[in-house]
């Protein structure tokens, strides 16, 4: 079963619709919200989507109005700046931050983050951000 | 080659691969190497140097006795946030000459107090006009060890011999003429694994630390950090040179807070005990181990590499240096408790904060370290490569530490209570 992490841009004017709703209950869309910051203004919002209805899903939302982009990777790390403390791998609720026991260097997994931003502030060397910068 | 340098009805003395063995009357065996002895060996390519962590396993593997005759120097390392940090500076005179008063590099105030055109910027000073916490002196530190150009500006309030009133120009590392790193109190002898028991996210100097024991901090290297290797500090003392931010340093001081009245496991101290200034030359200093930090809604502090020596001079000094993380303990602290007083939760040890885990309250809490044993490690080995190449050698201390000493806490007095 395919999974992906999708930013969804609404434009004020999508904010008062049930698109969500909508996807959940009309299309049987497995999803997991992992962020969203929605005003009268507009917003965005970052959904985990799964399940065999997922393709059905993007195109409904895309035919909604919503500008949908897929995620691969939220987080980046300077790598110049890291000094491998490990920091971050006690912050990270998806264990995605791990240190190696060997060479004592942090390691970190894509696949598991999903763009929270918990760690970004809790960074002493201030070597993180997310991607899409939201 | 043996040979006997003194016998007597009480000992007998003699040398053996540059060790001074001491046969006592009742037979005892002693053996004793002096720093002299090390530093003729480094610059004969002769003496072998092990890291900390390189001596635990010959130790386990050979034991004391054997053991202290296949070891002349124990290199350690620590590298993290050190707050107590700063550096002297000294600008140069202008045309017309200035008696500064007031100095700001890149916005940040640095001590102007000092004669005419000394200062001195503390890596946690932060601005007074932006209300920016996020950047500091700990950054203007940083931009001078990467060679990098700071803003000068300075205010007077002008006198005969200093007319100038106001100077605003460009420094950096090659400009100015002196630069040196002075700090007051750096690789604290262990320290506090912190918690939160709060409802509430709580933003320290021990990091972010989540609510309902959602983590644990801790900063010390354990088993690689200098103090903890030589925990009566037999062998480093005031003069002792060391590795510092890259470049070669001394101990200078005690560290301010140094105390020695604390818990004791295993012999070494189960919390934050001694301390030391250190100074060294920000000119040799390099961006991998001088490198600003930032504690979101702390402030700012600089991360520091420090290394120290330890010349084995006797299998008690050897046998210190052999210490594992799992036979050196820290206490738990709430930072909930917001209070200088924080009672111990529990003691835990290095071996179990570095598996990622503890246990507090019966609930498993996670843990990350504040300081990069990667860097500790490198800087052990760089230590260790200096030494072994006759770069390095080690020094008698001119003055050992105070044995014993409290630390005070700050009450509010009158001006009779305090005298």
């Amino acid at each position: 079963m395919s999974k992906g992490k999708f930013i969804l841009e609404f434009s004020p004017n999508l904010v008062n619709e049930p698109i969500i709703c909508v996807l959940v209950r009309d299309i049987g869309v497995e999803l997991n919200i992992l962020r969203a910051d929605i005003t009268e203004k507009g917003g965005h919002m970052l959904l985990e989507i799964s399940g065999k209805n997922k393709e059905k899903g993007l195109e409904r939302l895309r035919s909604s109005g919503v500008k949908v982009r897929e995620l691969t990777s939220y987080l980046s790390r300077d790598e110049k700046r890291c000094s491998n403390c490990g920091m971050c791998v006690s912050i990270c609720p998806f264990h995605s931050y791990e240190l190696d026991p060997k060479d004592y260097l942090v390691t970190f997994n894509s696949e598991s983050c999903v763009g929270c931003g918990i760690c970004i502030d809790a960074c002493p060397t201030v070597a993180l951000s997310l991607i899409d910068g939201k | 080659m043996i040979t006997i340098v003194n016998q007597n009805q009480e000992l007998t003395v003699f040398v053996l691969n540059n060790l001074a063995i001491i046969i006592m009357a009742d037979g005892g065996i002693h053996m004793e190497r002096s720093i002299d002895e090390i530093n003729s060996k480094i610059q004969k390519g002769d003496a072998i140097v092990l890291t900390a962590e390189q001596v635990i396993d010959l130790v386990r593997e050979k034991g004391l006795d054997k053991a202290v005759n296949e070891v002349d120097v124990v290199t350690t390392g620590t590298f993290g946030a050190m707050c107590s940090s700063g550096a002297f500076l000294n600008f140069g005179h202008a045309e017309p000459p200035i008696k500064m008063q007031k100095v700001w590099l890149n916005d940040i105030p640095a001590y102007a107090g000092l004669a005419a055109v000394d200062a001195y910027i503390g890596a946690t000073e932060v601005s007074d006009k932006s209300g920016d916490i996020s950047y500091g002196g700990a950054h203007v530190i940083e931009e001078l060890v990467k060679g990098r150009s700071v803003r000068l500006h300075a205010t007077a309030y002008g006198t005969d011999c200093y007319p100038r009133k106001e100077i605003s120009t460009n420094i950096s590392l090659k400009t100015i003429n002196q630069a040196y790193l002075y700090n007051p109190r750096n690789m604290y002898q262990n320290y506090a694994v912190a918690t939160n028991s709060s409802e509430k996210t709580l933003y320290t100097y021990m990091g972010k630390l989540l609510p309902r024991n959602g983590n644990a901090t801790y900063c010390s290297a354990g088993q690689l950090s200098p103090l903890l290797k030589d925990p009566q500090l037999r062998t480093i003392g005031i003069g002792t040179r060391i590795f510092l931010g890259g470049g070669i340093g001394y101990v200078s001081w005690e560290g301010t807070q140094y105390k020695t009245n604390v818990p004791m496991k295993n012999d070494v101290p189960a919390a934050a005990a001694r301390a030391l200034a250190v100074i060294g030359d920000l000119k040799q200093m390099t961006p991998e181990y001088i490198e600003a930090l930032y504690f979101t809604k702390y402030g700012t502090s600089l991360g520091v590499g420090i290394g120290v020596p330890i010349p084995i001079l006797d299998k008690d000094v050897l046998k210190a240096a052999a210490i594992t993380d799992s036979e050196i303990y820290a206490q738990v602290l709430d930072y909930a408790t917001q209070s200088r007083a924080r009672k111990p939760e529990k003691l835990v040890n290095y071996a179990e904060l570095r598996s990622g885990k503890i246990e507090i309250g019966g609930k498993e809490v996670r843990t990350s370290s504040l300081s990069s044993y990667h860097k500790a490690r490198a800087i052990a080995n760089t230590l260790k490569k200096w030494i072994e190449k006759g770069e390095f050698l080690l020094t008698e201390p001119v003055e050992l530490m105070p044995k014993e000493q409290v630390q005070r806490g700050l009450e509010i007095r009158s001006p009779e209570e305090v005298i």
